[in-house]
């Protein structure tokens, strides 16, 4: 995109709008498990966001538009997985597997006749003053909007989960639903919103990989990055903080992977394809062996299904 | 005494009914709800459902090819089951198909070409064996050893599956003759499977049914499948019992992998001939299905998988007859998924209920064999 900047200097830069889709949806997640409520469906969610962004965009050349709806398809989606897992208090890991498969093959239905298609983009904008900073200037402050956005998101959501009234209730019915129930906690509707919420973001993110990342619609766009943010929300122990390094790690890899082949390296781009999911697995097992003594950062009542007591 | 054998015997039988019918009406409010959005999107369902009904069951050939799309999806759902019974969820098994193929295809393509067909096919067999059990050995030993969930390492590793079989037939393997087409070049001869004559049917289905047959006796007749079982349902009392738990944990990942890679291994081996790109449609997510809607049962996997290759095979000559996307085939087993899934706590349930009734109705012999949980809603 900007030759004249030096290598590095590209790779952060592209590691930022790399990271960002993966981010949005890591810190979604972080909020919904949380809540104790594990929603694995998240690949599929990033993907109906992405193609709603795209329809949208397609027809009305709204933007703004574009992203609320597709947060609302989202927040939809969210809501279903949960109806599943609360009200029928299915397995929730199947659930998220099977909201997937579904989700996939919806959007790859409709998604044939946008393939290609021009949409309202959104383009960069560089903040002024910020943007004069060395180094830092070009890589943080001359993106786009989004990207600006997800530096708020990540100290909103660390804010809400720790520091309001709601983000207790969160953490109380994460932890122990009954006992949060007994303090006149609603345990059903926090996990609701917080599942719903946690959506959303997934599928800004997707929208985020189809107005900005690809600039358009491409079967199976997300490649995997719902599952990555899975994985990254165990890398993180969910903190929205440590969120923001793994997907940076991640958007790093992949803007390596991508600058490399432009570069024309050596490398096969398909090995080269591979590092991102690698670093991902290996993040994973990294954050095992460092955090075995923190096993307490993990919700306890994480992807038990609550039945409430008459 | 007498009496209690056949009250357990009873409710099994009432227990397996109610499952089954649970399957089978998901199956159908799938159907149902996907009709609605068929018509939605401007399609008239019921054409559509008995065009895949009659090119997945109409005649002779129709089933022979369900049996062939069958083949793979029933090797995978077993991999699936292996790996449930300890608990385990193991979405992976479409990596190991994809492991199984190229550890295949090296054998397929290295041995002289004269070698004897039962040699060549028993070393691509088991060398796809061997690569399926590596694959899915990187998410057992880290489950093991690092407590990683091995549901998110095994589906990022279907990605990186791809990746390798994508480098290998666009770089050392493709074929040298036709360099546009990224597929390795045919096997020879003797690395084909064995055919039915007349169909496409290969020995890969008969393996596959054998397998399952063994399986269910593995699990249902022996000291080792009971073992298991007590680990998936409750890994605190097996562990309490001092059972090895990690090593039935990573013996079941496996066997998974290695029974899945078998998949790989058969449609290279009969069905395609050489490696090639887009080798499974997602085989592997169907058998997941299957594995779920036959309840980690392998003799009902067996039915189940040939059930859902009809749809696989119908929906695939739609294709072209009634320019239907084979998309709607997941949209189809995605809904399939979520009506099962919904259905399950309240199926359990019902069956709760009707045994409940059962013994308070039959001899006080039959109270005895009430859970605990039950008793106090009795005397309420």
């Amino acid at each position: 995109m900007n030759d004249s900047l030096p290598f590095w200097v590209a790779v952060a830069a592209g590691m930022i709008r790399c990271a960002t889709p993966v981010l949005l949806a890591t810190v979604g997640e972080c909020i919904t498990e949380r809540s104790g409520v594990l929603n694995l469906g998240l690949e599929g969610t990033m993907l109906a966001g992405a193609l709603s962004a795209v329809v949208v965009s397609y027809y009305t050349h709204s933007v703004v538009l574009a992203i609320a709806i597709a947060m609302l398809v989202g927040a939809i989606i969210g809501l279903l997985h949960a109806c599943i897992c609360i009200k029928f208090q299915a397995n929730q890991v199947a659930s998220g597997i099977a909201m997937t498969i579904l989700l996939s093959g919806i959007t790859a239905f409709f998604g044939a006749d946008f393939v290609g298609k021009p949409i309202q983009s959104v383009v960069a904008i560089k903040l002024p003053f910020l943007c004069d900073i060395p180094l830092i200037g070009p890589i943080l402050f001359n993106q786009d909007p989004l990207v600006y956005l997800c530096y708020l998101i990540v100290p909103l959501t660390y804010w809400l989960i720790n520091h309001t009234r709601f983000g207790l209730s969160l953490r109380a019915v994460g932890e122990e639903p009954r006992a949060a129930a007994a303090a006149g906690i609603q345990v059903r509707r926090v996990r609701y919103i917080s599942t719903m919420l946690g959506a959303a973001l997934a599928a800004l993110g997707g929208a985020y990989l189809s107005l900005v990342y690809a600039q358009g619609w491409i079967e199976n766009i997300t490649a995997g990055r719902g599952w990555v943010a899975v994985g990254l929300v165990v890398f993180a122990a969910w903190n929205p903080w440590r969120a923001l390094i793994g997907a940076y790690l991640f958007g790093l890899a992949v803007s390596l992977q991508l600058r490399l082949q432009a570069a024309g390296c050596e490398v096969s781009p398909y090995l080269l394809g591979m590092l991102p999911y690698l670093l991902v697995i290996s993040v994973m097992a990294g954050s095992s062996i460092i955090g075995r003594k923190k096993a307490e950062s993990v919700p306890t009542a994480l992807g038990v299904s609550y039945a409430e007591q008459a | 005494m007498y009496g209690r054998q056949v009250v357990k015997s009873i409710r099994a039988t009432q227990r397996a009914l109610i499952s089954i019918a649970g399957s089978l009406v998901s199956i159908l409010c799938g159907l149902i709800a996907v009709g609605l959005f068929l018509v939605v999107a401007g399609r008239d369902p019921i054409r559509i459902y008995s065009g895949i009904f009659t090119s997945a069951f109409g005649d002779g050939f129709a089933l022979s090819e369900t049996l062939v799309a069958a083949t793979p999806v029933m090797f995978c759902a077993l991999g699936v089951a292996v790996a449930a019974r300890v608990g385990l969820m193991n979405i992976g098994v479409e990596g190991q198909l994809l492991a199984g193929a190229v550890g295949s295809t090296f054998i397929a393509l290295t041995l002289p070409a004269t070698m004897p067909p039962w040699v060549m096919l028993s070393l691509m067999a088991v060398t796809a064996c061997v690569c399926g059990a590596i694959w899915s050995a990187i998410p057992a030993l880290l489950k093991v050893r690092l407590n990683v969930n091995e549901t998110i390492v095994s589906l990022l590793l279907n990605y990186v599956a791809v990746l390798v079989v994508e480098f290998l037939i666009h770089g050392p393997w493709q074929d040298p003759t036709t360099s546009s087409w990224p597929q390795t070049q045919a096997f020879p001869a003797s690395a084909e499977l064995l055919h039915l004559p007349g169909s496409r049917i290969h020995l890969g289905f008969f393996i596959a049914v054998v397998i399952g047959l063994v399986l269910s006796l593995v699990l249902t007749r022996t000291k080792v499948g009971f073992r298991a079982n007590v680990i998936g349902q409750n890994p605190e009392a097996a562990k309490y019992a001092h059972y090895r738990v990690n090593r039935y944990l990573i013996i079941a990942l496996l066997v998974s992998g290695a029974v899945a890679a078998l998949a790989g291994f058969s449609q290279v081996s009969a069905i395609e001939g050489r490696l090639r790109s887009g080798l499974s449609p997602g085989y592997g997510y169907t058998g997941f299905l299957v594995a779920w809607l036959a309840r980690q049962n392998p003799l009902a996997i067996i039915v189940t998988a040939v059930l859902l290759g009809g749809f696989l095979s119908g929906a695939d000559s739609l294709q072209l007859s009634e320019k239907l996307p084979f998309a709607t085939v997941n949209i189809l087993q995605g809904a399939i998924f979520l009506f099962l899934l919904a259905s399950e706590t309240s199926l359990k349930n019902l069956a709760f209920k009707l045994q409940l009734r059962m013994a308070t109705n039959a001899e006080p012999d039959g109270l005895a064999l009430l859970p605990a949980a039950g008793a106090s809603e009795v005397n309420s």
